[in-house]
């Protein structure tokens, strides 16, 4: 990073936390810094909930998981736009009605406590653990290409969301989300532009987008009916939906954000706006790494994207066999060049028969190259075993840091420390907030006053993000906890989302049916998590059916007369 | 939503209408992503 890109990192991250928290600074009353003080515009609040979405991960991840497997993963937004529809014409309004400042509270006026805190608890886990990841992620990818300590990186990011959500607790995580979400949507866009301009000067739009599809990248929607096939139409649209209904809907660090709208109305023209913006924008965001895969191919990439990595393999027993695979490297992208070459003089001919042929071509020479990747990963594992193979996160990260240049390689590392630090911020306020209003007052303190519930707000704030920063030291020790963690999420929502449902739509059912209704759910899905090969968004719609049904059983036991 | 005769498309004086067109873009918007994957490939 040279001084300017240093000067437009810090000089975004300190402008956006500083006039945010000089923005809403007297936040004195409990009221105010656990739900909000109510008087949000709709687009602060739809900024916001896209904000504490989207995090480092978006950023890092999505363009590589594009540049390997394609545009698919968009699918998986499909069931949001329905979801905002559903929550905005059927559930905000309840919140709204009974005042409630978290998602919690609706659950023990309409069953009981222990259903209220049982469902507080699952969120605080799920939640809790996924706030150490979103600092932990952009963490180990910038101390690795950086060469930032990885601990002291946990700690600064870590430090600074605890200072600014402590001081201003959910209204200032929405006014900096604001600013945040714009740095980011301003920092991909400008990306996407610098890609583009990278390509050769006559390849058209048009030609490039065939180019990526020759190679499967544009397969965007998948009507196959497959369980195990992670991604199709039918999952995006079922499981995408269940997933947007129990994280827009019952997962405290989104529902904080909407019950701080001004009016009903403010509220739902956010959610409305996510549900508008969120495909196009994850569609940019995927598109940036088609284009990126584009440019790779008239310029030759890295054998393994995680250079660092590759780098320290050429110093052990095998740097040999590495060296040799450097070459073979060279030798396969030069023959794949060619015919990328021919592919591309085709499609500028017109020619159908041609260009058929070139495909087919290239498609050959790119099966070769993928071979010599694959052979690449397995020599990277007996040369220093124990480390990461899976390196699509070092795509977009590589190709900044090689390429971009001077300013808006800074703005491109501001944008990835916006949506970690945007994400952690809106987890640690919902868990503070929670932590007082569903376990600690009802259970602890009952009546007491409001400046003892804004101080243990803010002391619940600092402890959960003492965890967070816990948690994501711990995680640098373990294998594979990112994958882990992407599915944490599924494994709670399900049940979480049942046990809402049955509240808003199932009259006749109580408290204790939908209780172990839950527990036996919750059971149920790390089940079929542990013994099945099921995709994890299937699990939000077995978690979520089990507790409907079974709660419906358990009340229709409960409810049929007893013979002596 | 304000009443009536705010000078707003009709579509946009009911939330109904409002609805419609987040589902109608969601509907356009596969539709489209469904002719490129067929068209780029």
């Amino acid at each position: 990073m040279r001084p300017v890109d240093w000067a437009v990192l810090l000089g975004t991250i300190a402008a956006i936390v500083i006039y945010g928290t000089w923005k809403e600074r007297g936040v004195n009353t409990s009221e105010a810094y656990l739900r909000g003080g109510s008087d949000l515009k709709w687009y602060t609040i739809g900024l916001s909930i896209m904000a504490t979405q989207a995090s480092a991960i978006t950023f890092l991840s999505l363009p590589g998981q594009a540049y390997e497997d394609g545009m698919g993963f968009l699918q998986f937004y499909f069931g949001l736009p329905i979801a905002m529809v559903i929550l905005s014409a059927l559930i905000v309004p309840i919140y709204y009605r009974l005042k409630v400042y978290t998602a919690y509270e609706y659950l023990e006026g309409r069953f009981d406590r222990k259903t209220r805190q049982l469902t507080a608890l699952l969120f605080l886990l799920s939640r809790g653990l996924a706030a150490g990841i979103s600092i932990y992620a952009p963490s180990i990818v910038l101390s690795t290409v950086l060469g930032w300590p990885l601990q002291l990186t946990n700690l600064i990011i870590g430090g600074v969301v605890v200072l600014y959500t402590v001081s201003g607790g959910t209204r200032v995580v929405s006014r900096t989300q604001t600013y945040q979400m714009i740095v980011m949507l301003g920092g991909m866009a400008a990306a996407a532009v610098f890609i583009w301009s990278q390509l050769p000067r006559d390849l058209s739009l048009g030609h490039a987008v065939r180019l990526a599809g020759t190679l499967g990248k544009m397969k965007i929607v998948d009507y196959s009916v497959r369980a195990d096939t992670r991604y199709t139409l039918w999952s995006g649209l079922t499981g995408g939906l269940f997933v947007a209904l129990a994280y827009f809907g019952t997962d405290q660090s989104q529902v904080q954000r909407y019950l701080s709208g001004a009016s009903l109305a403010e509220s739902r023209i956010g959610l409305l706006m996510n549900g508008l913006v969120k495909i196009p924008m994850q569609f940019l965001i995927l598109f940036v790494g088609v284009m990126l895969f584009v440019f790779y191919q008239f310029n030759k990439p890295p054998v393994f994207f995680n250079v660092p990595e590759w780098q320290k393999a050429h110093a052990t027993a095998r740097a040999g066999e590495v060296r040799s695979l450097d070459a073979e490297w060279d030798a396969v992208f030069a023959a794949k060049r060619g015919r990328v070459d021919a592919l591309v003089t085709a499609l500028d001919r017109g020619d159908p028969a041609a260009t058929a042929r070139a495909q087919t071509d290239l498609r050959a020479a790119a099966a070769r190259s993928d071979t010599v990747r694959r052979r690449a990963k397995k020599l990277l594992a007996s040369a220093r075993p124990g480390v990461e193979l899976k390196d699509a996160d070092y795509i977009f990260i590589g190709f900044v840091l090689a390429h971009f240049p001077a300013g808006l390689l800074g703005l491109l590392i501001a944008v990835i420390l916006c949506a970690s630090m945007s994400a952690t911020a809106s987890a640690l306020s919902a868990l503070g907030s929670t932590t007082v209003v569903d376990l600690y007052r009802p259970t602890f303190r009952p009546e007491a006053s409001d400046h003892h519930y804004l101080v243990a707000g803010r002391w619940f704030t600092v402890l959960w993000g003492a965890l967070a920063v816990s948690f994501a030291a711990f995680a640098a020790l373990l294998d594979n906890l990112i994958q882990a963690v992407n599915i944490l999420g599924s494994l709670f929502y399900g049940p979480m989302l049942g046990v809402f449902l049955v509240g808003f739509f199932i009259r006749r059912v109580r408290g204790s049916a939908v209780f172990w209704a839950a527990l036996l759910a919750e059971a149920l899905v790390i089940a079929v998590f542990a013994l099945t090969s099921i995709g994890f968004l299937w699990y939000n719609v077995i978690g979520c059916g089990a507790v409907v049904g079974l709660a419906s059983l358990f009340q229709l036991l409960a409810a049929a007369p007893k013979k002596l | 939503m304000p009443p009536d005769g705010d000078g707003r498309p009709p579509i946009l004086r009911t939330w109904g209408g409002v609805y419609a067109i987040v589902l109608g873009t969601l509907i356009a918007l596969i539709a489209l992503f469904s002719y490129w994957s067929a068209v780029y490939k």
